[in-house]
């Protein structure tokens, strides 16, 4: 009697029987009470460049601390991090990482920031948070990687201590949501508005899937959008799909299908549009005002930085981001 | 008929594995279904009594094979699949169970038909005997004649068309020329659209040719073609991501890269490989059909390519190029494969494929090969294939090298590596080479202290090493695939030991001792014993001669075909005999004679055909004395098939690839012993 | 032999085979630590 609980972390709102699991297979319910299985146990960890994560406009050329635990509250069919993220936590080869743990490591390996990433940091919700409390007192910067699956009340709270959030925009429809990611679009987009409203350092990714999502005139829809509600200052990137878990049989995102994403991006009226992985003028920041280059990169690799105070070297032109 | 059934089988077979996008494992659910079907057509046709039923067979069989294919190729529709998405093991098996249905049991059907129809002495062992020959003729027409000359779906019609006319001859009934409108109307209704228009919508179908080794289509999306083979991506052009990373990758890790092969897809590599001072590229392929295409891609926007005189195109089995080159010949092997995923691909990945390797190579030569990557977490099946790779070079080479995670690639030599970004950087830099994606900081990300640690540290964890005779990364690439399905088969099936092997024949034959009481269920039993050790056999056959002797088409229908003409041959021999039971226990016993000699001369080229002959005579013969001795044979035909599909299913996804050939054969043995004596207590 | 017996022996072999999986089912690696953000089910 009265032992099954619902778990209000994230649109799915998984009600839960006693012994049941949810899900993103990281929170079970026992005895009536729900409980989180992959506290202090991530499965990877890792230090990364910032701009591995995807992040361009937040200390750029520093490394960060990335952790994450097995589980994820989507199941895309492209998945990349497949291993990680359809993996059930009990099955997984676990480090024994708290909290603690995490902030000494950081600054071992001399990371400026800690990333939640490579799969939903969502599932591991209750870690993440005290993380990112703990680190916040060490003057530790915390970003994550999200799909922005998550609800306004748990979002908002750990707004307090986060400094940048990189979103997985996946698709403009929800259509698209529904049918690969088995979610839905309207969540998505909410998280992004209250991250903006939170003033939380905001940057987007968006995998082009050829056929999938590569209508042009939905990314255009899409950029205004973004344009309209979060300002032209987002920086956006563009990444390319390669066959992974379930969609081996599709080939890789055409070269030029990202190029003109990129230029339909920047005729929305956005100011920062990156393509991942491929060596053009698509992986440097431009001054909007001035038009010079202002940080020249190759790969996840910094060769030249012009800003300085946040501002641009050539114009003094104040530069959206987070810098020092 | 067995003409008729034979093309019917293959023809399916490619669909389906278009459809599926298949490994090798939906070629043996496909086989298994076959079998067992027409396994239980036959069994049932043998309740079924009326006129002209074996005529009545033949029309079914012609009206409905054409449906069948076209059902097959639009499957994916009905699971409501994304594109380009796989279809999970449970969908394969249903639909296929679903598909085949119809075809095969009326297929069947037409064995113990024809047995009735035909009254004559001892019918069923000359009808099996006749049919394995048709088998044998349509096998080698395919594979000479068929294959790249005509459509499937033309074929299916013309196939619907012979059936139907053979019916109407052995009914002798002009009415029965009514059912010559079925193949009209499905001509008429000949769709115009491949599986992979169907499957992959948004993308141009450029071209769709048929070659011996399956369909090869491109299509293609903006300025991107990419290039399938029944149904599986193969590679894509122009995708300088990957080009640009295996071909300078492997360039820089070498100090000075002469003399270079490549196998296997990727054209686009060459492109990349020319910019470099080399001496000569050999790039060899299987298929005659895909090097036409890959030239005529480079052929566009990559002009020079083709007029490169350093390059040479050399058409044949990789393994086999590699076996008969001169010693010390490479630089620089490159292996552009997809991981294990079928036998024929493990023997890339086998101890005995990197001694040839080692052979072939330079003393200071690097062989480079592909591993699955993962990102953040490598989780277990990975970890176990890639260890299983890792461990097997590392019997084999000095060194050893592997980078981060996410480039999924493995070096071997036997002189030191450097894995050092600094060193690394500045070889590459010195080409100054203009690049779209490859860069002299990649190294940095490539060989991370971090990552690399990770990754040697999960892997270095896996002790088993892949071999030829034990082809054990073909069933942990199996695992991934059960992995990314989230069904727990295969590693379930990993825990096996030869424990539960003993435990399980053991079981067996006391069971079968105690169950089967009279003769005749005792014979039925043998029979499925025969049935089992005939297609395990043949396969432990096929897949330890590709291994050793290349993957070359011609040779795999020779030997399935011999396979036949022995089966027909046993079918000739039995003699005037009046005690049944005797002979079909000497034929036991050379049954386990057979399996002996497999043993022993495993090794030698000749000894491959000699078998496969004597194991088609054995079975054939068994199965024609076999019929003597009970007097009917729609029965025994249906339970030799049931008996083959266990063992084909049974040996390709567990016996082999677990416990090695040896250990399936000793078990082909035990199991032959207990027909031995089974027929022993019969004779006595 | 009965059909019977035949079948005592099938669930016997069965049970052997999934023994092993039982087995296997053990050692799980969770930490439970309460969740935040849930809420009890009312009845009905």
């Amino acid at each position: 009697m009265g032992k099954i609980v619902q778990c209000e972390l994230c649109p799915n709102g998984c009600v839960l029987d006693v012994n049941q699991t949810s899900r993103c297979r990281t929170r079970i319910n026992k005895d009536g009470k729900l409980y989180s299985i992959v506290y202090g146990k991530p499965c990877a960890v890792h230090v990364d460049p910032i701009e591995k994560k995807p992040f361009f406009h937040f200390l750029p050329g520093t490394k960060a601390f990335s952790i994450a635990t097995a589980g994820c509250v989507l199941s895309c069919k492209f998945c990349q991090n497949w291993q990680i993220s359809q993996a059930k936590p009990q099955e997984t080869d676990t480090y024994d990482l708290p909290p603690d743990k995490v902030i000494s490591y950081t600054k071992t390996y001399n990371c400026k920031s800690i990333a939640y990433t490579y799969t939903e940091p969502t599932a591991f919700y209750e870690y993440m948070f005290d993380t990112a409390v703990k680190a916040k007192e060490n003057n530790i910067k915390n970003t994550m990687h999200s799909c922005g699956y998550i609800n306004e009340k748990p979002l908002r709270k750990l707004c307090k201590y986060m400094d940048a959030a990189d979103i997985d925009l996946k698709a403009f429809t929800e259509d698209f949501y529904d049918k690969i990611c088995n979610g839905s679009l309207k969540p998505v987009l909410n998280s992004l508005v209250v991250l903006k409203e939170e003033k939380i350092w905001l940057e987007i990714t968006n995998l082009v899937i050829p056929t999938l999502n590569d209508d042009m005139k939905k990314i255009n829809e899409m950029c205004r959008w973004i344009v309209k509600n979060l300002g032209a200052d987002v920086p956006l990137h563009f990444s390319r799909f390669f066959p992974h878990y379930k969609l081996t049989n599709l080939p890789p995102t055409p070269v030029e299908t990202l190029t003109n994403a990129r230029k339909t991006a920047i005729d929305a009226g956005l100011k920062f549009v990156y393509i991942g992985n491929v060596r053009t003028e698509a992986e440097n920041t431009y001054c909007p005002s001035c038009k010079k280059i202002l940080i020249e990169r190759t790969g996840y690799q910094i060769i030249k930085n012009n800003i300085s105070n946040g501002k641009c070297r050539f114009c003094n032109a104040a530069m959206p981001g987070v810098w020092s | 008929m067995g003409f008729n059934s034979m093309l019917l089988q293959i023809i399916a077979l490619r669909n389906l594995l278009s459809v599926f996008s298949g490994n090798e494992l939906d070629i043996g659910i496909t086989l298994s279904f076959w079998l067992f079907y027409v396994g239980l057509g036959s069994l049932a046709g043998k309740y079924i009594k009326c006129k002209n039923a074996f005529a009545f067979s033949f029309i079914a069989t012609g009206v409905i094979s054409f449906p069948t294919i076209i059902g097959i190729r639009f499957l994916r529709l009905f699971l409501g699949l994304s594109p380009g998405e796989f279809i999970s093991l449970p969908g394969i098996l249903s639909l296929t169970a679903f598909v085949l249905f119809p075809l095969c049991f009326s297929i069947g059907l037409q064995f113990p038909f024809a047995v009735s129809s035909l009254q004559r002495q001892n019918a069923a062992g000359n009808i099996y005997g006749l049919e394995a020959a048709g088998a044998f003729i349509a096998g080698s027409a395919f594979t000479f004649i068929i294959a790249g000359n005509f459509s499937s779906i033309h074929l299916i019609l013309i196939l619907s068309l012979i059936s139907i006319l053979a019916g109407v001859y052995i009914s002798r009934k002009r009415l029965v020329l009514l059912f010559l409108l079925f193949p009209a109307i499905y001509y008429f209704f000949i769709p115009n659209f491949s599986p992979l228009n169907i499957n992959l919508p948004g993308f141009n179908l450029i071209k769709s040719i048929e070659s011996k080794y399956g369909e090869i289509q491109v299509i293609q999306r903006n300025n991107q073609k990419s290039l399938f083979v029944s149904g599986q991506l193969q590679f894509s052009y122009p995708d300088f991501q990957t080009e640009e990373l295996n071909a300078h990758l492997a360039m820089t890790m070498h100090k000075s890269p002469l003399r270079i092969l490549l196998i296997g897809g990727l054209p686009g590599i060459l492109r990349e490989l020319i910019k470099y001072p080399v001496m000569k590229i050999d790039y060899v392929e299987i298929d005659p059909k895909i090097i036409e295409i890959s030239k005529e891609l480079i052929k566009e926007d990559d002009k020079p390519v083709i007029k490169d005189s350093r390059i040479s195109f050399k058409i044949d089995d990789g393994r086999l190029f590699i076996k008969n080159s001169v010693s010390g010949t490479y630089d620089l092997i490159m292996l552009n494969l997809p991981p294990p995923s079928t036998a024929g691909l493990n023997r890339f990945y086998t101890k005995e494929f990197f001694l040839e390797v080692k052979k072939t190579l330079k003393h200071d030569g690097l062989l480079m090969l592909n591993l699955p990557a993962s990102f953040g977490y490598m989780s277990k099946s990975i970890q176990t294939l890639n260890g299983t790779i890792y461990k097997t070079l590392k019997s084999v080479f000095n060194n050893v090298e592997v980078t981060s995670h996410e480039y999924g690639k493995i070096f071997a030599s036997d002189s030191p590596l450097d894995i050092e970004p600094s060193i690394l950087a500045e070889r590459f830099l010195k080409h100054n080479l203009k690049t779209w994606y490859f860069h002299s900081r990649i190294f940095d990300d490539i060989f991370s202290d971090f990552s690399i640690k990770y990754v040697k540290e999960r892997i270095g964890k896996i002790e088993t090493i892949n071999k030829d005779s034990r082809p054990l990364a073909y069933f942990y690439n199996l695992m991934i695939w059960d992995e990314i399905q989230g069904s727990k088969i295969f590693s379930f099936i990993h825990k096996l030991t030869k424990w539960h092997l003993i435990v399980f024949l053991t079981i067996i034959s006391i069971l079968s001792l105690l169950i089967f009481k009279n003769r005749k269920q005792k014979i039925y039993f043998s029979m499925f014993i025969t049935g089992f050790y005939c297609m395990a056999l043949s396969i432990c056959l096929i897949l330890g001669y590709q291994a050793i002797h290349g993957y070359i088409y011609e040779k795999i229908g020779l030997l399935s075909g011999l396979l036949m003409v022995g089966l027909w041959a046993g079918t000739k021999i039995q003699k005037e005999k009046k005690d049944t039971t005797k002979l079909l226990l000497i034929l036991d016993l050379f049954s386990i004679a057979v399996c002996i000699i497999f043993l022993i001369f495993f090794e030698y080229g000749m000894a491959f055909y000699l078998i496969t002959l004597f194991t088609g005579i054995v079975t054939g013969s068994w199965f024609a004395s076999a019929t003597k001795a009970i007097g009917e044979g729609g029965s025994l035909y249906g339970i030799e098939l049931i008996g083959s599909f266990i063992g084909a299913i049974s040996s390709t996804i567990i016996l082999i690839p677990l416990f090695g050939f040896t250990t399936t054969i000793i078990l082909l043995i035990l199991m032959k012993t207990i027909s031995a004596l089974i027929m022993f207590g019969l004779s006595n | 032999m009965t059909r019977r017996e035949f079948l005592k022996a099938f669930v016997f072999l069965w049970s052997f085979l999934s023994l092993k999986e039982d087995s296997n089912a053990e050692g799980k690696n969770e930490q439970l630590h309460e969740a935040m953000f849930w809420r009890r089910v009312e009845d009905g």
